[in-house]
């Protein structure tokens, strides 16, 4: 019985071998990424180098977030802030971290290290944004025009210095949005509910080498940035 | 008497090795694979990691509407080296390299151009003689990204900049503006996974 069994049985390597290429396929081009998810935004169609003349010649109010190196303070010249901005990248401590303040208050810091991919689902990362976002609440709350809605509230502005890293004024963004959504009882989503929402934008357009002083394009702007009020 | 009949086990040949468990074993293995893995259309440049933000929420492209994924990455001072950013779309590569240079710039925005042309649209409404493509802007960029290039990459989305001239700003009547003003900050989720 067992003879007549072996010879009825199916070539089985054949079907092996194209299992293991179809493995090998999907191991090679598979990929596991994190799901990523969004924050949307509605660009203002009225600000930048240019846009609808302003109603009026009255500057706006606005809440300005200023993001910038550590360690710099008000006060300094445009040459200077350059110096220290060059010190910080001559010891590779740039970026590193940042100082982030809202209109006058004293300044943040925020661990840029502690954002960074290599710390994914850490509590230091969790501890960094938490911190960050409880210093925009505290500071946006301080200057909530009551009764107002939220439409109305003065626009937001996060003024980062150009240098810097994009996850510094994403993280901003991310805090006024935590702010609003928390006010409105959700978080916006679509076009509707942006039109309707307080305005938030990045700061106004920069032109390269648009001023040459002592202090350099980056000196000014740092200057601008760390003196904002 | 038992109504099951007892079967007998398949008696192989001293010499053969049973395969029955390792084709198993490589099916479920394919079938993981397959169903884990996600094929798609959107061209997501991998070595980009977003940044973390906590209120990021799967978006949904409502009806009618288009997605433009938008790669970003790169800088455009740098002590070291020679400055250079790219912005991919589709597989499309916008290359910007050294310094003041805006060839990839120049190039994105002739490719924003045409799709405006071709996408549905809607007046703006603050400016109703402004007309907005039903397009949304999927910004993807990387953690690292140097502020300024994002910052140049919105300003040309916006088209108030002018990359063919120095980035300085757009002269053409306002009217014949052709912005992109819905954007998606690719982000992720700070816990683990995303």
């Amino acid at each position: 019985m067992s003879s007549s069994m072996t010879e009825d049985r199916v070539n089985m390597i054949p079907l092996i071998d194209c299992m293991f290429f179809l493995i090998l396929f999907f191991m090679i081009v598979m990929k596991f990424t994190p799901t990523e998810k969004s924050i949307a935004s509605l660009l203002p169609t009225d600000k930048g180098q240019m846009g609808t003349p302003p109603p009026s010649v009255i500057i706006p109010e606005q809440v300005n977030i200023a993001i910038f190196p550590e360690g710099l303070v008000k006060g300094m010249q445009g040459s200077e802030y350059k110096r220290a901005f060059e010190k910080q990248v001559a010891e590779r401590t740039f970026n590193n971290s940042a100082y982030l303040r809202i209109g006058g208050s004293n300044p943040i810091i925020i661990d840029g290290l502690s954002l960074s991919k290599y710390e994914e689902g850490s509590e230091k990362m969790r501890s960094t944004m938490a911190v960050f976002h409880e210093y925009v609440k505290t500071e946006l709350q301080k200057r909530e025009l009551p009764g107002k809605p939220r439409k109305e509230q003065v626009s937001v502005v996060i003024m980062c210095f150009s240098q810097m890293s994009w996850k510094y004024a994403i993280l901003a963004y991310d805090a006024v949005r935590a702010f609003e959504g928390e006010k409105q009882g959700k978080v916006d989503r679509n076009l509707f509910d942006l039109q309707q929402a307080r305005e938030v934008s990045f700061s106004p357009p920069r032109i390269r080498n648009y001023k040459v002083t002592a202090g350099g394009e980056l000196g000014e702007e740092l200057y601008e940035i760390v003196n904002a009020k | 008497m038992s109504k099951y009949r007892h079967v007998e086990p398949i008696a192989l040949p001293e010499d053969e090795v049973d395969l029955n468990p390792l084709i198993d074993i490589i099916v479920m293995l394919i079938v993981f694979f397959v169903t884990t893995g996600r094929l798609s259309k959107e061209v997501r440049a991998e070595q980009i990691t977003v940044p973390p933000t906590r209120t990021a929420a799967k978006i949904d492209i409502p009806p009618q509407w288009g997605l433009l994924i938008v790669n970003v990455f790169g800088n455009t001072q740098t002590k070291e080296g020679v400055p250079r950013n790219e912005i991919r779309v589709v597989e499309n590569r916008y290359i910007s390299e050294g310094q003041d240079n805006y060839d990839g710039y120049v190039k994105f925005r002739d490719m924003l151009d045409r799709t405006y042309v071709q996408a549905d649209k809607y007046p703006d409404a603050k400016n109703p003689a402004l007309m907005l493509p039903k397009i949304i802007i999927e910004l993807r960029c990387d953690a690292n990204t140097q502020y300024r290039v994002v910052q140049e990459v919105q300003q040309i989305l916006t088209d108030t900049i002018d990359p063919r001239n120095k980035m300085l700003a757009r002269e053409v009547p306002f009217e014949q503006l052709r912005p992109f003003v819905v954007i998606n900050f690719t982000t992720r989720l700070p816990q683990k996974g995303g």
